[in-house]
């Protein structure tokens, strides 16, 4: 019966290509309304670059063949792909985090975006004070230095 | 480093609701829209929906919170000022040496309670926050503090607390208001059975929306039953019989919260020791008939025996698995996390802690009613209020000043 798998072809804005079973693009809400609409072969997405794309993908692939496989979802599986996802983003920088929020928002896909917070919001809590939060997160303040201070004076408690 | 991408403000608000409260409260100095983004209610309520449940852990002289992460627990004592001011409730009570600090949660908050003390001292806590809020009630000694909850009909929480004196084969039933500190005796033909008021605090009381709700044994009938408080109408009432029915007296029974607004059962039974746990299929103040769901089978070979726990058993369910906190047979107190078949035990700290107490508690930012910030007469005004809301008063010298009368 399914000895054909239908192909679809997603195309970033600079133009690399990656060729996916559908059901992996149905981890997307985005994508599975766009194959629905117009069941091209082929889709461009010009919000998001190849780099960031292939990230998507891999995402997609790793968790679509967990639902497939494990109908009857043992927990091993769950803990592997939990495994998996923290080695995904623990190789990521930053900056890779910030484009795939961005596009994991733009895609619609609520997992990928849960656990691309989660990695940023781990990088906010091991920051020690407010100006190593600002460094690593390009935050410009717009606290006065008086309110700083003041702010700072209330809730010192909170760092010991 | 350079970030090229601007984040949306309600992905950063996302971000921002998966951090612990303390960080929270030390990143206020940021930005303007992160300090006003913490004190925004929704944005509390949102943050308060995706916080892990954690244990708050007392012993004579210390408090702990105690977080499970990856089967390891990280064991953490809480701010020493919210550590003095659960001293001050000891001091002046020490020589009863028998008598001990017990712990309870009101919606988001924790109630700390002496079941037996002569000084009827209560106190409202937020940990997180460092805001303690004590309710001195000014009653007979002979009432016993059984839970605090508040009428919810007006648009203002009214927080009561039910009190009850053992009044030859019953129990006299009271209510005494927080803020007015009116005390009233209201009219129940319930049988002394019936309250959860043992001194220790093992089958003690879930709070729930401001009303209180515990498991009640019928050994007539040999029906289990949930049985509450409603603090708004001011009746005992019966909600539900319990979804298990033939179960043996002595299986042992703990009522929970689960996730937010529904109640979690959970029945070991005392021969095999295999743990069922059931939850509500919908929230409590659903007026339709209770529909329970069956949540989990746990079968694990070294499971505790929870009827030979002296004190409490306290539990949570999170990401499908049970954390259950409690004494093991030497009391000792041991944290369960408990999966399918596995059971994974870990001892919290060494040594003889004495007597503990504990409950399960979600981490938030929410801060204690302002009736009771009010209560303190040095505050008049609601600008004065509202300037304490706004400093994120530290009520430790106010409180310094109770403690000291």
């Amino acid at each position: 019966m399914e000895n054909e798998k239908k192909m679809i072809t997603l195309k970033s804005s600079d133009d690399v290509t990656f060729e996916v079973e559908e059901a992996v693009v149905l981890e997307s809400q985005f994508l599975s309304h766009l194959v629905q609409d117009c069941p091209a072969p082929e889709h461009k997405i010009k919000e998001v670059t190849g780099k960031i794309l292939s990230k998507v993908v891999e995402y997609c692939e790793k968790h679509v063949v967990v639902v497939v496989d494990g109908g009857d979802s043992s927990s091993s599986s769950g803990d592997d792909l939990k495994k998996w996802d923290d080695k995904f983003i623990k190789e990521m920088d930053l900056s890779t985090v910030y484009d795939l929020i961005a596009a994991a928002n733009y895609l619609n896909i609520q997992a990928l975006l849960d656990l691309m917070c989660q990695r940023v919001a781990d990088v906010i809590t091991a920051c020690k004070d407010h100006k190593e939060i600002r460094e690593t997160l390009g935050i410009v303040s717009d606290y006065t230095a008086e309110e700083e201070a003041e702010v700072l004076k209330e809730n010192e408690w909170a760092f010991d | 480093m350079d970030l090229h991408v601007m984040l949306p403000w309600e992905v950063e608000e996302e971000i921002l609701s998966r951090l612990p409260p303390k960080s929270l409260v030390r990143f206020r100095a940021v930005s303007k829209k992160w300090n006003s983004l913490i004190s925004d209610k929704s944005f509390i309520n949102k943050h308060l929906s995706l916080s892990r449940p954690q244990f708050i852990f007392l012993t004579k002289s210390k408090v702990y919170s105690i977080d499970i992460i990856n089967q390891s627990i990280d064991l953490r004592e809480l701010h020493t000022s919210c550590r003095h001011h659960i001293k001050g409730l000891f001091n002046g009570h020490r020589r009863l040496n028998s008598e001990y600090l017990c712990i309870t949660t009101c919606d988001d908050l924790l109630f700390c309670k002496y079941p037996l003390c002569l000084k009827k001292d209560t106190a409202l806590w937020n940990p997180w926050l460092r805001h303690v809020h004590w309710i001195k009630l000014s009653v007979d000694e002979k009432f016993i503090v059984v839970g605090l909850g508040y009428d919810s009909s007006g648009p203002q929480k009214i927080h009561k607390i039910l009190l009850c004196m053992r009044y030859f084969f019953h129990h006299r039933v009271a209510i005494y208001e927080c803020v007015s500190h009116a005390l009233r005796f209201i009219g129940t033909h319930r049988p002394n059975d019936i309250m959860p008021i043992s001194v220790i605090d093992k089958w003690s009381h879930v709070s729930l929306y401001g009303n209180l709700y515990w498991i009640f044994y019928n050994r007539l009938t040999h029906e289990c039953s949930i049985e509450s408080f409603d603090f708004t109408r001011e009746i005992f009432e019966s909600v539900c019989l319990l979804p298990i029915q033939d179960s043996h007296s002595c299986d042992e029974r703990v009522l929970a919260v689960f996730k937010g607004g529904r109640l979690s059962f959970l029945k070991q039974c005392y021969l095999t020791r295999k743990i069922e746990i059931w939850v509500m299929k919908n929230e409590i103040y659903d007026k339709e008939e209770v529909v329970w769901i069956h949540l989990m089978t746990l079968t694990a070979n070294n499971l505790p025996k929870l009827s030979d726990m002296i004190l409490a058993v306290s539990y949570f369910i999170y990401d499908e698995t049970l954390f259950m906190c409690c004494g093991d047979g030497r009391s000792q107190p041991c944290i369960y996390v408990v999966k399918g078949d596995m059971c994974n035990k870990i001892q919290i700290g060494s040594g003889e802690l004495g007597l503990f107490s504990h409950c399960a508690y979600v981490p938030n930012l929410n801060s204690v009613p302002l009736e009771f910030q009010i209560e303190v007469n040095c505050c008049k005004s609601t600008s004065l209020i509202q300037h304490m809301q706004h400093k994120n008063y530290n009520t430790k010298d106010l409180l310094d000043g109770l403690i000291g009368n």
